[in-house]
């Protein structure tokens, strides 16, 4: 029983992307080296959604990940969820969704899964907005 | 699975290099300098001490070079490289855990049993590069003199240097699966690698894990000896590895 549900777990979980607040990609690298690591390590992965996540937010694959801001870092973290094609995602908020492009890449990413939990944590009265 | 064993090592190397490039330097430079200046140290202690006990093994010795270099083989070589292992591994699972890169891990379709074991063969070669150099630039150093031991003899000497040092690199992996931070992954590997060496000291294998001698006192290589501290640390290394990959599922699945 233990082990079926274990294998159920794992399963689900190649389904769900979560994106937490600290989240971080490997600091020597560039968004190029990030993009090819991960890809090799996923057997579903979509190239094109991500480029299109990466223009969105401003990212550029010559960028070096160790001289990008935070709100930069999470968008790059969020998009190469993004890219294994998860049916549910859960991001957690922070300020750096605040600003500009990285705000147009959740709100894209949001309406792009086919469920999406964006958790508020510290805020008054923390919750969860589900969409859809 | 070629793609993802070519893009794991590229990423390590892309996160160690400096690390790497700065300790190969430095074990180089070392070895360079071994001859010439424990020839000095050697000279200036039985002229200045007069040990009988120094005296008597070095009687033994064909040479001062024999003396030398068996001890950097058999010891100082050996814990290097231990050393090497330590710093090298110890931010293998337990660094991924303190940068925040592991998640994104977690979601990825290799098991990250699978990435850890990449790793640690990446870092287990990188050793044997570091070990074979060292060792070609003392053989080459040496050549001007009577040399004392066959290309066999340095060539096994290095591979149980070589092996002490993976048995620490299992060890401090089984550290750094179970920490959560680099700086208590390394202590605790050191000493988890002290205990296996007094817990082995009764066994006769003093030399095992930590102060590996593989000589006897006339500069010939024990193989007897050699072999079994193969084993030892094979054994060693290959029971840190696996209670790392158990700790490393294990925490995936809860």
């Amino acid at each position: 029983m233990h082990a079926d549900l274990r294998a159920r777990y794992l399963d689900a979980s190649s389904e769900i992307a979560y994106c937490g607040k600290e989240f971080r990609v490997y600091r020597s690298m560039r968004i190029a080296d990030a993009i090819r690591f991960y890809a090799a390590l996923n057997t579903r992965w979509d190239s094109r959604q991500l480029e299109e996540d990466l223009e969105t937010a401003g990212l550029a694959p010559e960028f070096e990940v160790r001289r990008m801001k935070r709100a930069y870092q999470r968008a790059l973290v969020l998009a190469l969820a993004c890219a294994s094609k998860p049916t549910t995602l859960i991001v957690e908020y922070g300020d750096e969704f605040d600003e500009a492009p990285a705000a147009a890449l959740l709100e894209r990413a949001v309406a792009r899964a086919e469920h999406a939990i964006v958790t508020y944590r510290g805020a008054p009265g923390d919750h969860a907005r589900w969409y859809p | 699975m070629v793609p993802v064993i070519r893009e794991v090592y590229r990423k390590e190397l892309l996160s160690q290099r400096v690390l790497f490039g700065i300790a190969f330097v430095i074990v180089l430079l070392v070895t360079a300098a071994i001859p010439f200046f424990f020839d000095l140290s050697l000279k200036r202690a039985i002229l200045s001490v007069g040990n009988e006990t120094t005296r008597a093994v070095l009687q033994n010795f064909r040479s001062y070079p024999v003396y030398i270099e068996s001890q950097w083989l058999a010891r100082n070589f050996a814990r290097i490289l231990c050393l090497l292992a330590v710093i090298a591994g110890a931010g293998a699972i337990a660094g991924e855990r303190e940068n925040r890169t592991l998640p994104l891990l977690y979601r990825s379709s290799v098991p990250l049993s699978s990435i850890a074991l990449m790793k640690f063969v990446f870092i287990a070669a990188w050793l044997a590069l570091v070990a074979a150099s060292s060792t070609g630039v003392l053989a080459a150093l040496s050549l001007g003199e009577s040399h004392p031991f066959s290309v066999l003899d340095i060539v096994v000497a290095s591979v149980v240097a070589w092996a002490n040092s993976m048995a620490f690199l299992g060890v401090v992996f089984a550290a750094s699966a179970y920490s959560s931070r680099t700086v208590i992954a390394a202590p605790v590997a050191v000493a988890a690698g002290f205990i296996v060496a007094f817990a082995l000291a009764p066994l006769g294998l003093n030399g095992t894990a930590l102060a590996l001698n593989v000589f006897g006192v006339d500069g010939a290589i024990s193989w007897h000896l050699a072999g079994v501290d193969l084993l030892v640390a094979f054994a060693i290394s290959g029971l840190g590895l696996l209670l790392a990959v158990i700790e490393i599922e294990r925490r995936r699945a809860t």
